[in-house]
């Protein structure tokens, strides 16, 4: 696998991955932040490790750390990593890796964009709904706003382009769909993703690497989650 | 940590935050860091009270802000002039000022460079919030840490910092002259190239380099828009990457957007590179219209540059 490193100014390391797809970087990239993010040898010397679905941006304390000593650094543990990833025979994330099973109402108060995403791909709209819940997603970068976790990848079947021109309100725990990607709007938005339901499970257990599934429920137990956070 | 109100707002001004240095370690949740829009003058501030350089303090933007003191005190002013009065008699910028309780802290518009710093003995003691007391208003960590000042608010101090005997005593400290910027003039930003730097053609990279550019409407902590030549047939997006402080971004249209403390933390547009930390704060203090250009900078200075800063105010 290639990778290269890359100084961004002069207190952040980009690490680049090139060669391969994002289903087959996660892996590496999820087990590298780890590693890092766990480095004795690191510890005053990171601030912040940004991973994403290619690259991971490591900025430093430049009081610290020499960077081309910090760079000798990131070369030994992507090494050691691209390596167990390689005798882990296929890419795949490590066992431990978090699945969180998060609740999703598809009703049609919630899911302003549902019909014609069923319009869109000519399937109904519990066949959506099950495709959308018959996934094991993982996801591939948080951004955009705290948890607004990247989720991917959607079936072929239920894609649909993001809205031309993006609304001004989205609501708070909104499911979208963009093209291959699928998200939860942590707090009310402007935003362009098609709106297919709404989740009432809080959000902030996401990590770059977790896998995620969704679980259909009905509007009475949707509100009824409602209700007990509100309690 | 035993509190007492320093500060009443009366008037909140146009857009007054509390910043310290900044929300760090949390990027990887699309926390952004936030922190002070002009560092240079963030630090003096905290420097002259000998407070330590986190502490947190008001950032003003534009002005108008008015304050009534609630203990005695000390507070420091530095950063764009503001014409500040203390009950009514004029307050000068970069230094410190002996405040007594019933005191009124008045700012006028800016008169020159954009916001200010009101820096207090012993830092204010709003809301931690993820490590940070810094406000980020997209972010909506809390209440507290996403909502601008308010008339009515009141800001707690550490106890021990109200009415001591020691700050009495202290003369008042003045920045020296030589670290005083002026605001008003045109700026150059030193530009370090990387991201996408090499996928521009050497004409990108020459017109990005020789273009005059303006400060447009859009410019505040999240980033500066940019207005001047756009600069055609752009790489196109590409996966997210993280966002380092001060990338120059440039979107389809063309035209630089300069991303600044309250960044979105990851992003697809193609970057050209980077300017420092010091010219993200030059930058801030920079008015709507003021011209801009770019030069290729040297990594290695910046960063001489930015080592001694942070031994100088510790941080």
């Amino acid at each position: 696998m290639q990778y290269h490193l890359e100084m961004i100014g002069y207190d952040a390391i980009l690490i680049r991955f090139t060669d391969a797809d994002n289903a087959q970087l996660l892996p590496v990239i999820y087990t590298l932040n780890q590693q890092l993010k766990n480095a004795a040898d690191l510890d005053t010397v990171i601030i912040d490790i940004i991973p994403s679905y290619q690259t991971l941006l490591v900025s430093f304390n430049i009081l610290t750390i020499e960077p081309h000593l910090l760079v000798d650094k990131l070369h030994a543990y992507i090494k050691q990593v691209l390596i167990s990833q390689t005798q882990a025979s296929n890419h795949t994330l490590p066992a431990k890796v978090e699945l969180l099973t998060l609740p999703v109402c598809y009703h049609k108060s919630l899911s302003p964009d549902l019909e014609s995403l069923s319009l869109h791909t000519s399937l109904p709209i519990d066949e959506i709904i099950n495709i959308h819940c018959s996934t094991i997603y993982s996801c591939y970068a948080i951004g955009f706003m705290p948890n607004f976790a990247y989720l991917g990848d959607v079936d072929k079947r239920i894609q649909i382009p993001r809205h031309a021109k993006p609304q001004t309100q989205v609501a708070a725990g909104s499911v979208g769909i963009a093209d291959n990607q699928t998200a939860i709007y942590p707090k009310e938005s402007p935003g362009g993703w098609q709106i297919i339901g709404q989740s009432p499970a809080s959000l902030d257990k996401f990590s770059v690497g977790c896998q995620v599934k969704f679980t259909p429920i009905s509007l009475n137990e949707f509100n009824h989650y409602q209700q007990k956070d509100d309690a | 940590m035993t509190t007492t109100s320093a500060f009443e707002v009366i008037k909140p001004g146009i857009h007054s935050l509390i910043q310290d240095l900044g929300r760090f370690g949390y990027q990887h949740l699309g926390i952004t860091p936030g922190g002070p829009a002009d560092l240079h003058a963030y630090l003096w501030a905290n420097k002259l009270l000998s407070n330590s350089s986190n502490m947190a303090s008001i950032e003003i933007h534009y002005g108008l802000m008015n304050l009534k003191v609630l203990v005695d005190t000390r507070i420091a002013i530095c950063g764009a002039e503001f014409g500040v009065m203390i009950n009514n008699k004029p307050a000068f910028n970069w230094q410190t000022h002996h405040v007594k309780a019933g005191d009124m802290i008045q700012y006028g518009g800016a008169k020159t460079g954009k916001c200010g710093y009101l820096a207090i003995l012993g830092g204010l003691q709003t809301e931690n919030n993820h490590q940070s007391r810094s406000t980020v208003i997209r972010d909506a960590l809390s209440q507290m840490t996403s909502t601008p000042l308010y008339a009515g608010q009141c800001l707690p101090i550490a106890i021990q910092y109200a009415k001591t005997s020691t700050a009495q005593s202290q003369p008042e400290q003045t920045v020296p002259r030589h670290y005083i910027p002026n605001y008003a003039t045109p700026l150059t930003l030193g530009l370090l190239p990387c991201y996408q730097w090499q996928s521009l053609t050497p004409k990108q990279q020459q017109q990005l380099l020789t273009t005059r550019y303006q400060i447009s409407s859009q410019a505040n902590r999240m980033g500066y828009q940019l207005t001047g030549n756009m600069i055609a047939d752009l790489p196109t997006e590409l996966a997210s990457e993280g966002i380092a402080l001060g990338s120059v971004q440039l979107p389809a249209n063309g035209l630089p957007i300069i991303l600044l403390q309250d960044r979105q933390t990851i992003g697809g547009y193609p970057k050209a590179g980077v300017i420092s930390a010091l010219d993200c704060g030059k930058l801030s203090q920079r008015q709507q219209g003021v011209d801009i250009t770019f030069r290729l900078d040297n990594p290695l200075i910046s960063r001489y540059k930015m080592c001694a800063l942070k031994r100088f105010f510790e941080f």
